[in-house]
């Protein structure tokens, strides 16, 4: 079977829009939570976010829409895009330009993407809002491109002019974990050379807030203390948009051509809670199956895992749930450090996964381990786990990346640490 | 005639990638339907939606210069550009016509004729029973049109009483009757089916289907029983369509020339904010 490795990252998050400035925001836990101005106002009980700067949407139109970078978009790239796309379109341009990709190699049957997102549902509101107040004749003629959860695999693989696969993946948040373990799947069975696993997520009201009617949101208004998961005051988590971008390889491709390789994918799981639609099984029973399920992909035991990058979305029912099934697949012995990155970054819903998994890469490759923000008392239910409440002295060599999303459904990705001995 | 202020912002809105000259264009052709306004509109869309990397510059064009192969639209352009023209000038290009237009001065010619065809309301098409299902929110087995034709502010329709309709097996039991009640039915669909293909032009909106309703009725009169097999011919005309009543005159004879039915007044209301009492009527109707 192939080996798959990670030969170059993309980064439009909250936490920083580039390697440089994400890798500094990790180490030194600077947040990328603010007040958002779309949250104002009395009738909405969530103020917090995980804002992408330097971006601005001040209306429906794209024309009007500013990004930071270059290239610059056509008017009729740019036309049928939605904010995740374009945050994907920019973070895709780092990962293209770190990986080396020439555009024979950018644009060839055996490079393609797996991507995920929600879909834009501020841009599906206002078109169907067009439809019924206006008529059908007057919806824009690319409307439906940019309704669909589909638009971002639709726009990346037309403007990249991709050539191999394509799959836009929907498993609400874990859905951009599952793009890393299909690109790796990919790879392994020989299908294709070079695989971008892609998650992106508009950051606006429309795909935020209807989880506050789940209840699911911080109510609190600080940044500095919120979100804060594994914390006993936990109170639910801050919504983020942006994209991630990880260039996912076939080892002996990536050694041809000389480019440096970041680290290795080793394995994946996935597994169901057949439990709720919503609330995760309390046992956490689907996850420890998961996660025990990449582990045996992998050929990894337990004690080989440094560092778990968990999905602890700071729900006070979701990371309780998480910590069960950590130490369901740790029983004893070494236990991994444990943190959750979207203390800092918010949770980036069907981003998450692969924004998370790039975190780990980047642990990996600059040996630190991610802290866990916000915590100033931490919750019984995490008894036994290191979670990493303040700065570490810890190089992780092997990473276990979570991700689970509505209905109970887990995946676990495991990573290595690219040493040069392969 | 001057537009109101909330029309006014949405053409401004609609065009606010074009020049000036095009948005000064597109209110005096609003205002006073000048169809010398046309070109100057056309040119000003084409020119926001022109790429930078076509070949032909819109000033270097004429009347040959192609849409897609010159000024390098592609088809999705072309419809967004169709889309704005439709706004401004607040007409349909259906697909059949856009296939016919591959050139400037085809858009123009095809723009001006079609302006200046509506003035002069030409018969259109007949409908078949699908394209009335298509437009009218009644729909089998509660659908009274098989036919239809517009003709200016009057519509004509036919109705075969097929036998099986489902309220003639009590109506009356054994003696089939067309019931009265659904003689008036259909001179209401024959009047919806007006409204929801010529209001939206003549009032300058959209009517949504589900939107229009019946009002009243008045002097409405039975001279015949219609029975299973019987072809009839239904007519309504418009007397008056002001915001939000649409008032007809209607009546039902059959292929004989005999007449059925009719009536006086029929009042269709629609919008959002339908009155809530009986319009009174008015002497002139």
């Amino acid at each position: 079977m192939k080996r798959a490795v990670v030969t170059g990252l993309g980064f439009i998050t909250s936490i920083g829009n580039s390697r440089a400035d994400v890798l500094r925001s990790l180490r030194e836990c600077r947040t990328g939570v603010e007040p958002f101005e779309e949250f104002s106002g009395a009738d909405c009980p969530v103020k917090l976010a995980g804002t992408v700067k330097g971006f601005a949407f001040p209306s429906t139109d794209p024309e009007d829409w500013t990004y930071p970078g270059e290239p610059r978009l056509t008017r009729t790239q740019l036309r049928a895009m939605t904010p995740n796309a374009l945050y994907a379109f920019c973070a895709m341009q780092q990962a293209i330009r770190e990986a080396r990709l020439t555009p024979d190699l950018l644009s060839h049957p055996r490079t393609g993407l797996m991507c995920a997102s929600g879909g834009s549902m501020w841009l599906a509101y206002h078109n169907f809002h067009t439809m019924i107040t206006r008529g059908v004749a007057r919806c824009q003629p690319l409307a439906v491109v940019n309704s669909i959860p589909g638009s971002l695999y639709i726009n990346l693989v037309a403007t990249f002019g991709l050539k191999g696969a394509s799959l836009g993946c929907s498993s609400a948040c874990a859905s951009s974990a599952h793009a890393l373990g299909l690109a790796l799947d990919l790879i392994r069975l020989d299908r294709q050379d070079i695989v971008f696993v892609i998650g992106a997520e508009d950051c606006n009201k429309f795909n935020i807030l209807p989880f506050a009617a789940a209840r699911a949101l911080s109510v609190q208004t600080d940044p500095a203390r919120t979100p804060c998961a594994f914390d006993r005051n936990r109170d639910g988590f801050v919504g983020t948009g942006g994209a991630a971008v990880l260039v996912v390889e076939e080892l002996e491709h990536a050694r041809r051509r000389g480019v440096p390789i970041l680290s290795e994918v080793l394995g994946w799981g996935q597994a169901s809670d057949g439990y709720n639609v919503m609330i995760p099984d309390p046992s956490g029973d689907g996850l420890r199956r998961a996660m025990e399920s990449a582990l045996s992909d992998a050929r990894l035991r337990p004690d080989d895992v440094d560092y778990i990058n968990a999905h602890a979305t700071s729900t006070p029912v979701g990371d309780a749930s998480e910590c069960r099934a950590i130490r369901a697949v740790f029983p004893g012995g070494k236990l991994p450090f444990v943190s959750s990155t979207k203390s800092l970054t918010g949770h980036g819903l069907s981003l998450a996964g692969a924004m998370e998994a790039a975190f780990c890469v980047l642990a990996l490759q600059e040996k630190f381990t991610p802290v866990s923000a916000h915590i100033t008392e931490l919750d019984p239910e995490c008894t036994g786990i290191p979670i990493v409440t303040a700065p570490v002295d810890a190089a992780p060599r092997v990473a276990l990346n979570n991700a689970s999303g509505f209905g109970g459904t887990n995946v676990c990705v495991a990573l290595r640490r690219w040493d040069h001995a392969g | 005639m001057a537009l109101d202020e909330k029309t006014l912002t949405d053409l401004k809105e609609g065009l606010r990638r074009c020049n000036a000259a095009t948005v000064e264009a597109a209110i005096r052709f609003r205002e006073n339907g000048d169809s010398s306004a046309i070109p100057t509109i056309v040119y000003g869309l084409i020119e926001r939606y022109q790429p930078s990397t076509s070949t032909v510059r819109l000033a270097d064009a004429n009347d040959e210069t192609r849409l897609v192969e010159d000024l390098g639209l592609d088809s999705l352009t072309l419809l967004e550009l169709v889309l704005s023209i439709e706004e401004v000038l607040q007409l349909r290009i259906e697909n059949e016509e856009l296939k016919a237009i591959r050139t400037v001065g085809q858009m123009k010619k095809f723009l001006e004729d079609k302006i200046n065809g509506a003035r002069s309301t030409p018969a259109t098409e007949p409908y078949n029973r699908d394209r009335i299902a298509l437009v009218l929110p009644q729909q089998p087995p509660f659908l009274f049109l098989d036919t239809a034709e517009l003709n200016g502010e009057i519509l004509t329709a036919t109705y075969t009483i097929k036998g099986d309709e489902f309220f003639l097996e009590g109506h009356f039991r054994g003696d089939p009757i067309f019931p009265a009640s659904i003689l008036f039915e259909a001179l209401g669909q024959a009047a919806c089916l007006w409204v929801l293909e010529r209001g939206p032009q003549a009032l300058g909106k959209p009517i949504p289907s589900n939107q229009l309703f019946f009002a009243s009725l008045d002097g409405a009169h039975v001279y015949r029983k219609a029975r299973p097999q019987e072809r009839l011919s239904l007519e309504v005309k418009l007397t008056r369509l002001r915001e939000p009543l649409a008032i007809f005159q209607g009546r039902v004879t059959t292929a004989a020339g005999d007449r059925v039915a009719q009536v006086d007044r029929l009042v269709l209301a629609f919008g959002e904010q339908l009155p809530t009492a009986e319009p009174s009527p008015t002497p002139s109707a």
